[in-house]
């Protein structure tokens, strides 16, 4: 009869345990959502930046590197053993 | 206008325009993070709530510079896999894994304890907040740290081995990398000089302040703190400074050559503390190097040595081969036509293994890999016809070399002033429009400074990508120079512009703010 109360006492125990590291994950989530929400929601020159930043990104990982900064070996050679290839062609090759 | 110079001359321009740009903003991120994160400690240790004000004004400056500089370097990736995608294949993992490891650093800590630094304040504890303040400061010198881990093992590539089947070599031991002597004092000379330059930076801003008469307790405090971490940054950057020359004396000696102007090198060498380069001289020529110069007894010796009587070879002795005893006693080393012979030696055995491989012969194969091990030391040489191909740009790096040390002598003097006037004087430092002006004046000069040893470190290992293993024309991919041409020109373009709107925006709101009471 001990035994059966500690299991339910345990099986208990556990069970608010969860509730509990449920409500403070929770909790915690919650409040890391509200710090960037509360954050952003009252920024003044922080607005400006962030716009800045957002044209900068823009230029750079679409203008830039979409049209104008293609990576050379990947572009031009589908396997590794073909790009190997390239370079030791490149470098021993007497093409320099 | 050959078409390989043009193009390796492009990329290289595009490179250094991109790192320059880059190197505006990160090292008042890296000096500015620990001046507010100390203005903050005096805050959660006095609450007293003008620290906390002072606290925010240069943290919100601190964050415009962050959101200016923000993924300006990401560019410099981009170049390597466009313009220098035989250097990106050769280096393997080497350089990959530093660079993986800045990136996972910068995102997860910057970007997590930058947020609580900016929106947190009613939202965390002040201890919680003080602790992010910090860790964005040592998340920021720890990202800086994985990069120039990167750039010294160019400058002193170690803890590798080549791997003739890839054509690329692999990293053998990840702390020689780490811990090679180039990356240790680059790093805390980078570093340090940041906290050189936000020091300046924050005491010229604080400057004009007094000068318009707004806010000069904020001031009079700023300028206290930035004051000591300039110092002790200034300092550091000299120190470390002599630790670097000491090393590049090892392992890059023509670019201390260069640094120096030293076309011939004696035992008991002079410094040359300021001078002007003869700008017909060429290396073998009798002519004088300089047409004017100060010189210190013993300098160089002792600053590339540690000895007076020491003897520091000039360029002309680096291509013969030769050295000295303290004794005059001529010692024979090796000439650079020997490394370029060895270098060719290296190609040569480097082709015998690829036609073994071929022809699936395991012995020659062994035999071709031992050769190549044998000279792969010199493997870059073998791309030059004369050993002058591999002389840097003396001019160039001397006079950068020059300014960096002149202006840095003038920054520790400028420090001490400050403290003192700041301490023992505040009238003075309130009231006198000179030094004010100096003060102001001197933020253009520390960015000159800044960029000028970034000069000497690039322009001084030319024509290396990696050291002795790899010069730029062997690095470069087979593109148009019109393609480079054409992505210089748009970058310069743009970020100019966005530099020209983001420093606006930093003018605006400094005077803005000070307008207001923020004592």
């Amino acid at each position: 009869m001990i035994r059966a109360l500690c299991i339910v006492i345990t099986t208990r125990a556990y069970a608010i345990f969860q509730i509990f590291l449920r409500h403070w994950q929770m909790n915690l989530i919650r409040r890391i959502i509200d710090l960037y929400v509360d954050g952003f929601r009252n920024m003044t020159i922080g607005k400006s930046l962030w716009l800045l930043i957002l044209i900068k990104l823009f230029l750079i990982f679409v203008v830039l590197k979409l049209f104008f900064f293609p990576n050379f070996l990947n572009t031009n050679f589908d396997t590794d053993r073909e790009r190997a290839q390239h370079v030791r062609n490149e470098l021993i090759g007497n093409k320099k | 206008m050959n078409d390989l110079t043009s193009l390796v001359d492009w990329s290289r321009a595009q490179f250094a325009l991109t790192a320059m740009y880059h190197w505006l903003f990160v090292p008042l991120t890296l000096g500015l993070s620990v001046i507010v994160a100390i203005m903050e400690s005096i805050y959660y240790k006095t609450r007293d709530p003008r620290w906390l004000a002072t606290t925010k004004f240069w943290m919100t400056i601190f964050g415009i510079n962050f959101a200016m500089g923000v993924a300006t370097g990401i560019i410099l990736e981009f170049e390597f896999g466009t313009n220098w995608s035989n250097y990106s294949w050769f280096v393997g993992d080497i350089f990959g894994a530093p660079l993986a490891i800045e990136g996972l650093l910068a995102f997860f800590m910057e970007a997590t304890f930058i947020a609580v630094m900016f929106f947190g304040w009613k939202k965390v504890s002040p201890r919680f907040h003080l602790a992010s303040t910090w860790l964005t400061a040592i998340g920021a010198s720890l990202s800086a740290l994985w990069i120039l881990v990167a750039n010294s093992w160019m400058q002193y590539p170690v803890g590798m081995e080549f791997n003739p089947h890839e054509m690329r070599n692999v990293m053998d031991d990840f702390w020689a990398l780490v811990l090679s002597p180039v990356a240790t004092n680059k790093f805390f000379h980078s570093v340090l000089s940041g906290w050189t330059l936000a020091g300046v930076f924050v005491i010229g801003v604080s400057a004009w302040l007094l000068l318009k008469k707004r806010n000069a307790a904020m001031a009079v405090r700023s300028i206290k703190v930035a004051g000591w971490v300039g110092l002790i940054g200034i300092l550091g950057t000299l120190a470390t400074g002599d630790g670097s020359a000491k090393v590049v004396s090892e392992v890059q000696p023509m670019k201390l050559a260069a640094m120096e102007g030293l076309y011939k090198g004696s035992c008991g060498q002079s410094i040359v503390a300021a001078g002007i380069l003869n700008p017909d001289k060429q290396v073998g020529d009798d002519q004088a190097p300089y047409l004017f110069d100060i010189s210190i007894p013993y300098g160089l010796s002792i600053l590339a040595e540690g000895d007076p009587n020491a003897f520091v070879p000039g360029v002309e002795d680096l291509l013969a081969g030769i050295s000295l005893t303290p004794e005059g006693d001529t010692i024979r080393g090796i000439s650079y036509a020997e490394r370029i012979e060895r270098g060719k030696a290296a190609h040569d055995a480097l082709r015998r293994f690829d036609i073994a491989k071929a022809a699936g012969d395991e012995s020659a194969m062994l035999l071709a890999h031992a050769d190549l091990k044998k000279d792969f030391d010199y493997f870059g040489y073998g791309y030059f016809d004369e050993a002058g191909e591999a002389v840097p740009n003396i001019p160039m790096t001397f006079y950068a070399f020059h300014i960096m040390v002149i202006l840095g002598g003038y920054f520790l003097l400028f420090y001490i002033v400050i403290l003192f006037l700041a301490y023992k004087q505040r009238n003075f430092l309130e009231g006198n429009k000179w030094w004010q002006l100096v003060a102001i004046i001197s933020i253009p000069l520390v960015w000159i400074c800044s960029e000028a040893g970034w000069v000497v470190a690039e322009v001084g290992r030319q024509p290396w990508v990696i050291e002795g293993l790899m010069p730029a024309r062997a690095a470069i991919s087979g593109i148009p120079a019109s393609s480079v041409i054409t992505t210089f020109t748009l970058f310069a373009i743009i970020f100019t512009g966005l530099l020209i709107a983001e420093i606006n925006i930093m003018l605006k709101y400094i005077s803005r703010k000070s307008k207001e009471n923020i004592e």
